[in-house]
């Protein structure tokens, strides 16, 4: 009897270890760690390099909210405010229709995420919880095309942007024209080579907010009295249109990123052929 | 984002060294945000209409006994040169606001800023004529009206009030070469060849005036049929040709090329070969040597002397008759005419026959540039080197035009009845020429600027041919 007992405990003592064992031999190794590979990665809103609205960020796939967890979370969890007034909003045609409430999808739940780093450098820490709180917090619904989860307030499509550029371009050109500040210089010597670079800089009252700085040249050449004179000369065309005050688009001033500085080009008819 | 990202895959990092960098990159992104940016738009203005800068010149003030008219005269010719010019509109004296000008103080500039007035320049002047010695002095000020600055200012002083015209002159070259960034051209003088209405056609005077017509005086009484004066583009010497009694051949004439010094009266028969006539002589930049077509035996080459040895050059050997030369102002290159194509057209060759790269192409010792059907002669190198001035016949017209060097870029400034003998400004932006309106009506003299502008009659006391336009006299005045 008791030695029956007694092979009867070794026996399942040795089940027992066999099962031990063979668990651990078909339990899930990962592979040795390889250094991590860092990417930057640069996430850019569709409407800033097309016309297509892009749609709101449905919840991400199991899968993508892994890998992107901290983002995610980051910026979901954030207390939206909604977009503010000074939205660009270029166009006359009326804006497009905001997205559907249903189509905006919360994230799911995401999975508790992986314990931190304990190795973290803390200052490192402070400075990336300095950048989440600047961020503008994402409004969670409507602001219609340009409102993304990604990006909260409304920003311009490229198409918008280079109707844009195109309207402010005209006013500029138009005026230091059809006011005669600027008038053609074909008939100095060697004037195709005359050229002069101004960068300006409005203000909402009609004038220029600095000075006109000279770009290209860099500086008023000595030895070249053309190219002197006709730096000047394209100096007292924008005085004199800025003595008769400017008129812009309303747009210019809710181009971004303000303040918004242009380069005029100044070139006689002879040079732009 | 970009830093933000960056900073969370920092976050995950391991490598030390990885993290130090990925941090460096999150704070050069950072700073790029605040970096104040480049320009956004570029605009391209391109100067659509050439209008004429506008202008003021108020009466000059005055200071001393005598002085006033000599102000009011002085700001008259001055205001007329500027006027003359294409680059300048003057501003209508009855539109002036500001009316108590001082030449020591500033002017009240937006009273010529404003509408109606609208001046980019403004000339405050002021002559002193000294009781002591008679000297004069004339002082300008130039201010730029929208930068609301002075621009420049000038004083010049003379021994007599004399010369009152010249230092308007004067002070009209320094605002033009302000303001146009070019030498001016109104202290110059112009010889032409003056004739008398009604007279035979071949008789004609050689006659010097300023460039704005006044001061016209003959010069040699003596000869009577002159053709071609040419201008020296350094002095005061000129070279002419001259139809004087052959005396090989009573009763026959002969064409005679002189040189002739305005300021000492000295001349001297500059080439005549045995059998050969010389023609269509002009100075080399420098003054130093002439280039001239010379014809033997019915053919005409072009030859290059140099005026204090007398050496002499052939530059061309060839059947077609090779006439009007005119140098470059580097002296490099000059330009002439050749029928040795279909009709007499452009070509330009080296000063030293060399071969060169024609713009068309190929090499060659000289090369073609004009490959018009019209009649091409008078072909004048621009003192500014990127025109040459020619006249053309063709269409039933003749015309005054420019074309580049290489040959490019031909356009026609003026055609008429007949439009000939173009001579270049000194500055190379003004070109003077004859013009016969219409059969029977005599020549006179015109200039249009080298933009096709600014048509104008220049007044001579008769009828006048063969304009030559000298350069800028030399200051005799004190500067300062």
């Amino acid at each position: 009897m008791r030695l029956s007992a007694f092979f009867s405990l070794a026996a399942h003592m040795g089940v027992v270890a066999a099962g031990l064992w063979a668990a651990q031999e078909t339990a899930y190794k990962p592979e040795p760690s390889t250094p991590m590979i860092v990417i930057p990665l640069e996430l850019m809103t569709i409407g800033e390099v097309t016309d297509i609205a892009p749609v709101v960020a449905e919840a991400p796939k199991e899968e993508e909210a892994a890998a992107e967890e901290e983002v995610t979370e980051t910026f979901s969890s954030a207390a939206a405010p909604k977009p503010e007034e000074d939205t660009v909003n270029l166009d006359a045609a009326p804006p497009p229709p905001p997205p559907k409430q249903e189509e905006v999808k919360k994230p799911e739940a995401k999975p508790t995420p992986a314990k931190k780093e304990e190795d973290l450098n803390s200052f490192l820490d402070s400075m990336l919880t300095d950048v989440k709180k600047d961020k503008p917090k994402a409004a969670p619904a409507p602001a219609g095309r340009t409102a993304s989860p990604e990006n909260g307030p409304a920003r311009m499509g490229a198409g918008e942007m280079r109707r844009t550029q195109v309207t402010v371009q005209d006013f500029i050109r138009a005026q230091l024209i059809n006011k005669r500040c600027w008038t053609d210089h074909s008939d100095m010597a060697d004037a195709a080579r005359l050229q002069a670079t101004f960068r300006v800089r409005f203000s909402n009252n009609g004038k220029f907010a600095l000075e006109p700085e000279l770009r290209e040249p860099a500086r008023e050449p000595i030895n070249d009295p053309p190219m002197q004179v006709f730096i000047q000369h394209a100096r007292t065309a924008l005085q004199k249109c800025n003595n008769l005050g400017w008129q812009l688009p309303p747009e210019y001033f809710k181009l971004e990123p303000a303040p918004y500085w242009i380069d005029l080009v100044f070139v006689p008819k002879i040079g732009a052929r | 984002m970009t830093a933000r990202k960056t900073l969370i895959a920092l976050k995950n990092g391991k490598d030390p060294m990885r993290q130090f960098k990925s941090f460096v990159i999150a704070i050069a992104a950072m700073m790029g945000m605040i970096t104040p940016a480049a320009a956004q738009l570029r605009v391209t203005v391109v100067g659509e209409e050439y209008v004429p800068m506008r202008i003021a010149v108020p009466d000059f003030e005055a200071d001393g006994a005598g002085a006033a008219e000599i102000a009011a005269q002085l700001s008259d010719v001055l205001r007329k040169d500027l006027a003359s010019s294409a680059v300048f509109e003057l501003v209508d004296k009855a539109a002036f606001i500001e009316r108590d000008l001082s030449f020591d103080m500033a002017p009240r500039y937006p009273d010529w800023q404003v509408a109606g007035v609208a001046a980019q320049a403004l000339i405050v002047g002021n002559v002193i004529i000294n009781p002591a010695n008679n000297n004069m002095t004339v002082q300008f000020r130039l201010y730029n009206v929208f930068g609301q600055t002075q621009q420049f200012a000038r004083q010049y002083t003379v021994a007599t009030p004399l010369n009152w015209r010249r230092l308007a002159h004067r002070v009209a070259d320094d605002i033009f070469t302000q303001l146009t960034g070019d030498a001016g051209y109104f202290d110059s003088r112009m010889v032409f060849v003056s004739k008398t209405p009604g007279e035979d056609p071949v008789r004609g005077r050689l006659a010097i005036m300023d460039q704005d017509g006044a001061n016209a005086e003959f010069l040699l009484a003596g000869f009577t049929s002159v053709i071609n004066p040419r201008f020296s583009p350094t002095d005061q010497r000129i070279l002419y040709g001259a139809y004087v009694p052959d005396p090989k051949y009573p009763g026959a004439t002969l064409l005679r090329t002189y040189l002739y010094d305005i300021e000492t009266g000295r001349q001297e028969v500059l080439a005549e070969g045995p059998n050969s006539m010389d023609y269509s002589a002009r100075f080399s930049p420098d003054g130093r040597s002439i280039a001239l077509s010379r014809a033997v035996g019915g053919n005409s080459d072009i030859y290059v002397i140099e005026l204090a040895r007398r050496t002499q050059r052939r530059l061309t050997n060839d059947a077609a008759i090779d006439t009007s030369p005119s140098f470059s102002p580097d002296g490099k290159m000059i330009v002439f005419v050749s029928d040795r194509g279909l009709g007499p057209q452009l070509y330009i060759m080296r000063e030293d026959g060399a071969q060169m790269n024609c713009p068309k192409g190929g090499r060659d010792t000289t090369c073609r540039i004009t490959f018009d059907s019209g009649r091409f002669t008078d072909p004048v190198w621009s003192p500014r080197g990127d025109w040459i001035a020619f006249s053309r016949q063709g269409d039933g017209k003749f015309s005054i035009g420019v074309i580049r060097t290489d040959g490019s870029g031909m356009r026609i400034l003026t055609d008429g009845y007949q439009d000939e003998s173009p001579t270049w400004s000194p500055n190379g932006r003004v070109i003077a020429f004859e013009r016969t309106a219409s059969r029977g009506a005599g020549p006179k003299l015109w200039s249009v600027d080298l933009t096709g502008r600014n048509l104008r009659r220049m007044p001579t006391p008769r009828d006048a041919t063969n304009p030559t336009w000298g350069p800028l006299l030399k200051v005799e005045a004190a500067q300062q």
